[in-house]
C-alpha cells in the first residue's frame, strides 16, 4: 500500500505501477510471443514449486528465538528451539508456519504470517485451535541470510501433520525485525 | 416445513459459475421455507418461490481488487448483521464466503448449518501456481474451518468428496449430491451468429483453473477456428492491466476473424450462443464437476473436454471428444477431431438427474442434521 502511494506521488503511470508491483513467479502477458510468461523465468517457477524432499531431523533448517523481539538465528543447526520468528517486509505468498521446540512440526508454539503486500504487516500470532481445525502447517526447509546479513530468506512448502506430500515449496524474503 | 437460510454471495440472477448455477437451481425447486442471502442487488424477486434479502449496502461482490481484503471482512460482518434477522431452524452455506457467516450463527445462536463446497482455493492454487494473495490464505483457512465445523458438508462429485479426505487431511465424508441441468432452459433458439468458420464457444469464469491462459495461447496458433468466450475475469472490474485481459484486447484486434469476447451474458442469450455454437470447449486444469460441459451436453454441442477430476465422472470417449490436457496442440488436435457424432450420448447423459430430485436429497440432508442435533 505504502509503495504503491509512493509510486504514485512520484507520477509513475498505472502501467508503470503494475510492472512495479510484480513479483517473481507472478504472470504477465507478452504480446510479441503471444504467451503468458512467468516474471523470473523458469529459475522462478522452479524456486516456487520445486517439490522438496524434507524429513524430520534435516539440517537444513533451524529457528531460535525467545521472545517477540527475537528473530532467526543459530543457521545449520538442528532443530527448533522456543519462540516465534518475526519478519517484517516480506513479499510473496501468504502462509503460516508453526514452531516447535522439539525439533519436530506441528506443534503450537506459534506461527508467522507472510503477507503478500510489500509494505503491510507481517507477523502475527493466533490461537492455536485455528491451526488446529485447518490442519495447515509449513515446513521450513531453508534460511538463509542475504547480502549484508538484514535480510533473511525463508524458504518452505507446505505440508500436513502426518502423511506429509510436498504440496509445493515457497519462498519468502524478508528484512530481520 | 423446515426453515432454511441459503447464503450464497452470488446472485441467482447473475451466474458467474457452477455455484450461483446450483443455488438458482436447487432452491427454485425445493420444498422448504427458504430465506437467500446474497450479497449482490441485482436479482429478481419476482417469480422465485423463496424470499431474497440482502444486506442494504452500496457494495459489489466479487470485490475490486484493491482493499479486498478490507471488502471480505466488512461484508462478512454485515452478512452476519443481515442474518441474525431471519428465524430459522438450518443455514445452508455457499463456499469459504458464506461458511464465515454460518459459523458465527453456529457459534452465537446455536443454529446448525450445512455447507455446500463447489470449489475450494486449495484447488485453484494447486492449478494457478502463483495466487499469492492474503485473501486467498483467509479464503483457505475459512474453508478448512467449515469443513471442520459444518454439522454436514455436500459436494458434487466424488472427486471432491476424496479431495476433503485426501488433500484437506480431514476425516470428514461429505455427502454427495451431483448437479443437474435444467433442460427446459434449453429450449431456445440459437443466436444469430453468422460466422464462415466453425464458431468454438469457451464459457467460464476467466480464471487459470479453467485452462484460459491455454487457450488463448491456442489462437494464434490455429486459423481454422473462431473462438467465442463468454466470460468475465471474477474480482475484477474493468481491469485492463490483467493478464487475460491484455491477451484478449491484443488478440481480438490482431485476429478479428478468430476471436470474438462476449464478456458476460446472462440467462436465456447464454444458452442460446451454446445452440449456436459447433463445439463446446472446456480446456479446464481443474474442475469439481464441470456443469458448463454438461451444458455443451444438454445444448447437443459436440464437446471437447479435458477429462479433469469432477469431469472424469460423466464425460467419456463416448460422449465427448477428451482431451489430455490443455495445450495448444491438445486442443487444436481436439477441435479437429470433433463432429455430431456423439451430441446422442451426451444429451442422454444429462436426463439421468433432475433439479427437483436434488433439491429432495438436499432436505433430506437438512433433516438428518435437525434430527442429530434435537436428538442431542
Amino acid at each position: 500500500m505504502i509503495k504503491d502511494y509512493l509510486l504514485r506521488l512520484l507520477g509513475k503511470t498505472t502501467a508503470e505501477l503494475n510492472a512495479a508491483s510484480l513479483a517473481n513467479g507472478d504472470f504477465t502477458y507478452n504480446t510479441d510471443t503471444e504467451s503468458f510468461e512467468i516474471v523470473g523465468g523458469d529459475t522462478a517457477r522452479k524456486q516456487l514449486n520445486a517439490p522438496y524432499e524434507f524429513e524430520n531431523g534435516d539440517t537444513a533448517t533451524s529457528i531460535a528465538g525467545n521472545g517477540t523481539q527475537n528473530l532467526i538465528t543459530n543457521l545449520d543447526k538442528k532443530g527448533y528451539t522456543k519462540g516465534y520468528a518475526h519478519l517484517l517486509g516480506l513479499t510473496g505468498f501468504g502462509s503460516f508456519i508453526k514452531f516447535s521446540n522439539d525439533g519436530k512440526f506441528a506443534t503450537t508454539e506459534g506461527c508467522l504470517y507472510a503477507s503478500s503486500y510489500d509494505s503491510s504487516v507481517i507477523a502475527t500470532q493466533a490461537s492455536s485451535t485455528w491451526y488446529d481445525s485447518a490442519r495447515t502447517y509449513i515446513r521450513v526447509q531453508a534460511i538463509t541470510l542475504d547480502g549484508d546479513g538484514d535480510q533473511v530468506i525463508v524458504t518452505f512448502r507446505n505440508t500436513y501433520p502426518s502423511g506429509a506430500k510436498t504440496l509445493y515449496c515457497q519462498r519468502i524474503r524478508g528484512t530481520v525485525w | 416445513m423446515v426453515k432454511v437460510l441459503a447464503i450464497c454471495a452470488g446472485s441467482p440472477d447473475n451466474v458467474y459459475g457452477g455455484m450461483e448455477t446450483h443455488a438458482r437451481n436447487l432452491y427454485a425447486n425445493m420444498d422448504a421455507d427458504i430465506t437467500y442471502l446474497t450479497l449482490r442487488d441485482d436479482y429478481v424477486q419476482e417469480g422465485k418461490p423463496y424470499k431474497i434479502v440482502h444486506p442494504q449496502v452500496g457494495y459489489h461482490y466479487p470485490p475490486d481488487n484493491e482493499n479486498k481484503m478490507a471488502n471480505i471482512l466488512a461484508n462478512n460482518r454485515l452478512m452476519f448483521m443481515e442474518a441474525m434477522k431471519y428465524k430459522v431452524d438450518i443455514v445452508h452455506a455457499h463456499d469459504w464466503i458464506a461458511v464465515i457467516t454460518a459459523m458465527d450463527l453456529k457459534e452465537k445462536f446455536g443454529i446448525p448449518f450445512v455447507t455446500t463446497f463447489h470449489l475450494f482455493q486449495h484447488q485453484i492454487d494447486e492449478v494457478e501456481e502463483f495466487n499469492r494473495t492474503d485473501e486467498g490464505m483467509y479464503m483457505k483457512i475459512m474453508e478448512l474451518n467449515g469443513v471442520a465445523k459444518s454439522d454436514e458438508v455436500i459436494v458434487c462429485s466424488k472427486y471432491m468428496q476424496e479431495y476433503i479426505k485426501r488433500k484437506l487431511k480431514t476425516e470428514r465424508e461429505a455427502k454427495l449430491i451431483y448437479n443437474a441441468i435444467p433442460l427446459d432452459e434449453f429450449d431456445c433458439e440459437p443466436i444469430d451468429f453468422k460466422c464462415d468458420k466453425p464458431v468454438v464457444l469457451f464459457c467460464g469464469r476467466l480464471s487459470g483453473q479453467k485452462g484460459i491462459k491455454e487457450l488463448l495461447e491456442t489462437i494464434p496458433k490455429t486459423n481454422e477456428f473462431m473462438f467465442v468466450i463468454m466470460g468475465r475475469i471474477p474480482s475484477v472490474t474493468e481491469n485492463t492491466t490483467h493478464p487475460f485481459v491484455v491477451a484478449i484486447n491484443h488478440l481480438q484486434k490482431k485476429y478479428p476473424d478468430r476471436l470474438k469476447w462476449l464478456k458476460h451474458i446472462e440467462g436465456k442469450e447464454r444458452f442460446r450462443w451454446f445452440k449456436r455454437a459447433d463445439i463446446g470447449l472446456v480446456p479446464s486444469l481443474c474442475e469439481p464437476f464441470g456443469i458448463v460441459a454438461r451444458e455443451f451436453q444438454a445444448s447437443q454441442t459436440p464437446l471437447v473436454t479435458t477429462a479433469v477430476d469432477g469431469l472424469a465422472e460423466f464425460v467419456n470417449e463416448d460422449n465427448a471428444f477428451i482431451i489430455p490436457d490443455a495445450k495448444p496442440e491438445s486442443i487444436i488436435a481436439g477441435l479437429k477431431r470433433a463432429d455430431r457424432s456423439k451430441v446422442d450420448k451426451g444429451y442422454i447423459e444429462t436426463t439421468k438427474n433432475t433439479w427437483s430430485k436434488i433439491a429432495q436429497e438436499t432436505v433430506k440432508v437438512y433433516e438428518e442434521v435437525l434430527y442429530e442435533v434435537h436428538k442431542n
